[in-house]
């Protein structure tokens, strides 16, 4: 068997290249379709994520698709000549390409290193290819293995710990300071790209109350249209303050807004009830010394980003670490691979050669009339002994390929040579 | 009643595993993903067994159940397997994640401690239900109270770990300030009200004693660890008042308020317990 892999991803291809080569659920089931209907013999998953589209294709030695077939089936899938796109993508074989798989899996490969969306889209990709009965026993088991080499790099490396995005970070603080968020009230104060973008990450989890106040009034409207949240008047921000739980600024203010002496008097009003600062704005919005008053958490730009560097450095890290475990793990199953290659070939290549010696056993009975028993009993013995002696090489030779990770060809070999299983693989 | 041989060295056996299930918390605060948590779980349900076993044999051999709260060393070991159980069933409760940590390392000082009360006399008691009582919810507050102290411990670590902002391994594997905040101050109200049930008991049983005689009451008065049982009376009774009705009494101060009184309880009931003479 053949095991390849062709595709782009967002180191070799920009995002319009990506755009078209992107399957979505529906026409990734139509694709492994007409592939099964075109190449029945061959296996395929498609991962298409929105940082890659890659075609895992498993067939065997002598079937198609080759890969030029394969791209043009890619080709045809999308509507594209295969000339607009062939030079953003990449084509990776046999050892490789298991490799490329285990570090895509394991994330290694990916945009934001460590992250573990991509097991689960790799999975379900997986699972598509099975509805659409294109990932046979080859596939299948290349898949599972990769998902074992990909809970391994997490576990043994925590590539994945610590959050490297100020919106996740964010959440971890308040995730660390309060018990429950679904009865939070959340605070923007202002309209800065950045707070939105942190706002949406924490709407996602679900606060009790998420509002809006700006200076412009207007301004604040549109905002909370577009997220779905409550717009407050900016005059009433010191009742909004006692209100909320987490507050983000992210203004255009030239000098800060919230002031140690302005909110010396909100740890009372809250009762101290801890509040959560988050200040997104450049220049800061909310003094440095508001974050020394009873109960209040104050972080800035440079902290969170601070943390989300310092988880980046981590992560880069323990790369190495995880492209150890995967260069083991591709050896380990390029061998066990090997190993199931050449293991039937064996068998039936000894079957065979004692099929023959059988039939010549049973043509020379009738001539050994006179021959005593025990002169029939050596002779057997001698010719199975005869068998075994001439097998004895090419079955050393084809477990030592197998170990080595070329069983395939020697098996393929060894099968047209002694015309074994003929008739199926016709 | 002495310490036979069996039983001292299972007994040792459960404190040597105490000293590293304490520093095996330690280790997964650190490391918190690594493999070895589930054993630091049986390790400690196993350390708990242990030492049931030997309380159970102890009191089957005495073929009294009181025996357990006269004999110091036995009282003591009471105490140190009611905090390695509260630690066991931390390991398992998201919402003091991070407790056992804080825990072990007391029950295994109380365990050490146990030695040292080996052939100290017996404790007096003349009216056996009141003893019995006095000394179980004694035994109860006294957990109650230091785990609002190891609570307390770890809402101030947590928050030290906050203010740096930076990266901690503390993040995510301790349950949140907010839980710690409200779990220290709930072993405190319950705590209290099992110390103040406690002292009355004490008192009760005390002052029905026949043996306390006209010289002995007043020295009841003068004894340290009464006074100092008082002390702490006093004090987790300002702290829960003010934990309970004043606002600004939130967040650090009950911790510290928890923590400080939680650590001299401990002081109380290792040092002064044992030079008291009349107690």
């Amino acid at each position: 068997m053949r095991t390849f892999v062709i595709g782009c991803n967002h180191k070799t291809a920009a995002v319009d290249v990506r755009e078209k080569l992107a399957f979505d659920d529906r026409r990734c089931a139509e694709a492994l379709t007409a592939f099964h209907e075109a190449f029945p013999k061959a296996e395929m998953v498609i991962l298409s994520t929105c940082n890659r589209t890659e075609l895992y294709l498993t067939r065997p030695l002598q079937a198609p698709p080759r890969l030029h077939e394969a791209i043009e089936f890619l080709a045809r899938q999308q509507g594209l000549d295969s000339r607009e796109f062939a030079s953003s993508l990449y084509f990776h074989e046999d050892s490789e390409a298991i490799r490329h798989l285990f570090r895509v899996v394991s994330s290694l490969d990916s945009m934001v290193i460590g992250e573990s969306q991509i097991l689960g889209q790799a999975k379900h990709a997986l699972e598509l290819a099975r509805e659409q009965q294109t990932a046979g026993a080859q596939i299948e088991a290349l898949f599972q293995h990769a998902f074992g080499v990909a809970k391994q790099v997490h576990t043994q490396t925590q590539i994945s710990s610590g959050h490297v995005s100020v919106g996740s970070v964010a959440l971890d603080f308040s995730r660390q300071i309060f018990s429950r968020f679904d009865d939070k009230v959340v605070l923007m104060i202002g309209a800065g790209k950045m707070g939105e973008l942190t706002l949406r990450h924490l709407r996602d989890h679900r606060p009790r109350r998420v509002l809006v106040t700006n200076r412009t009034a207007a301004r604040a409207q549109e905002v909370a249209q577009r997220l779905g949240v409550e717009a407050r008047p900016y005059e009433l921000l010191g009742d909004l303050l006692v209100e909320a739980d987490v507050v983000l600024t992210c203004t255009g203010a030239a000098e800060p807004i919230l002031t140690a002496r302005g909110c010396a008097d909100l740890p009372r009003r809250r009762k101290y009830r801890p509040l959560l600062m988050i200040d997104m704005a450049v220049p800061r919005d909310i003094e440095e010394s508001v974050g020394e008053l009873q109960g209040l958490f104050v972080y800035n730009i440079d902290d969170l980003q601070r943390i989300t560097e310092r988880h980046w450095e981590e992560r880069r890290s323990k790369i190495g670490e995880g492209e150890r475990i995967v260069q083991e793990r591709v050896a380990e199953f390029v061998l066990e691979r090997g190993r199931r290659d050449v293991g039937p070939v064996v068998t039936e290549l000894r079957e065979h050669f004692h099929a023959i010696a059988e039939g010549e056993l049973q043509w020379l009975a009738p001539k050994l009339k006179d021959a005593s028993p025990r002169e029939r009993e050596l002779i057997e013995q001698m010719v199975r002994r005869l068998v075994n002696k001439i097998l004895h090489e090419p079955v050393q030779t084809l477990n030592e390929k197998g170990v080595e990770g070329r069983g395939q060809i020697y098996a393929e070999t060894a099968r047209r040579l002694f015309g074994l299983n003929a008739d199926e693989r016709e | 009643m002495e310490l036979p041989a069996g039983q001292l060295v299972l007994t040792v056996a459960a404190g040597v595993m105490l000293g590293a299930a304490s520093s095996g918390a330690a280790h997964r605060a650190k490391y918190p993903h690594d493999k070895s948590s589930w054993l630091l779980q049986v390790w400690t349900v196993a350390i708990v067994i242990i030492n049931a076993y030997v309380l159970t044999v102890r009191t089957v051999a005495a073929e009294d159940v009181r025996h357990v709260l006269t004999n110091r060393f036995d009282v003591t070991l009471v105490f140190a397997t009611t905090l390695t159980a509260v630690a066991a069933c931390a390991q398992h409760l998201s919402r003091i994640r991070g407790l056992d940590g804080f825990l072990l390392p007391v029950a295994a000082l109380f365990q050490v401690f146990a030695f040292v009360q080996v052939g100290e006399p017996l404790l007096r008691y003349d009216t056996a239900a009141w003893f019995v009582v006095h000394q179980l919810s004694l035994i109860a507050a006294g957990t109650f109270l230091v785990c609002g102290g190891a609570g307390g411990a770890v809402y101030l670590v947590l928050l030290r770990a906050l203010r740096r902002k930076q990266p901690s391994p503390l993040f995510g594997h301790l349950a949140p300030l907010q839980a710690w905040e409200r779990f220290s101050r709930w072993n405190l109200v319950v705590g209290f009200v099992l110390l103040s049930f406690g002292i009355l008991t004490g008192i009760c049983e005390a002052t029905q004693s026949v043996q306390a005689e006209k010289a002995t009451r007043q020295a009841w008065l003068t004894d340290a660890f009464i006074v100092g049982s008082f002390v702490v009376w006093g004090l987790y009774g300002a702290a829960i008042a003010a934990a309970v009705f004043v606002p600004r009494f939130r967040g650090r101060r009950v911790a510290q308020l928890a923590l400080g009184t939680g650590a001299l309880l401990v002081f109380i009931l290792l040092v002064v317990e044992k030079v008291s003479k009349v107690h």
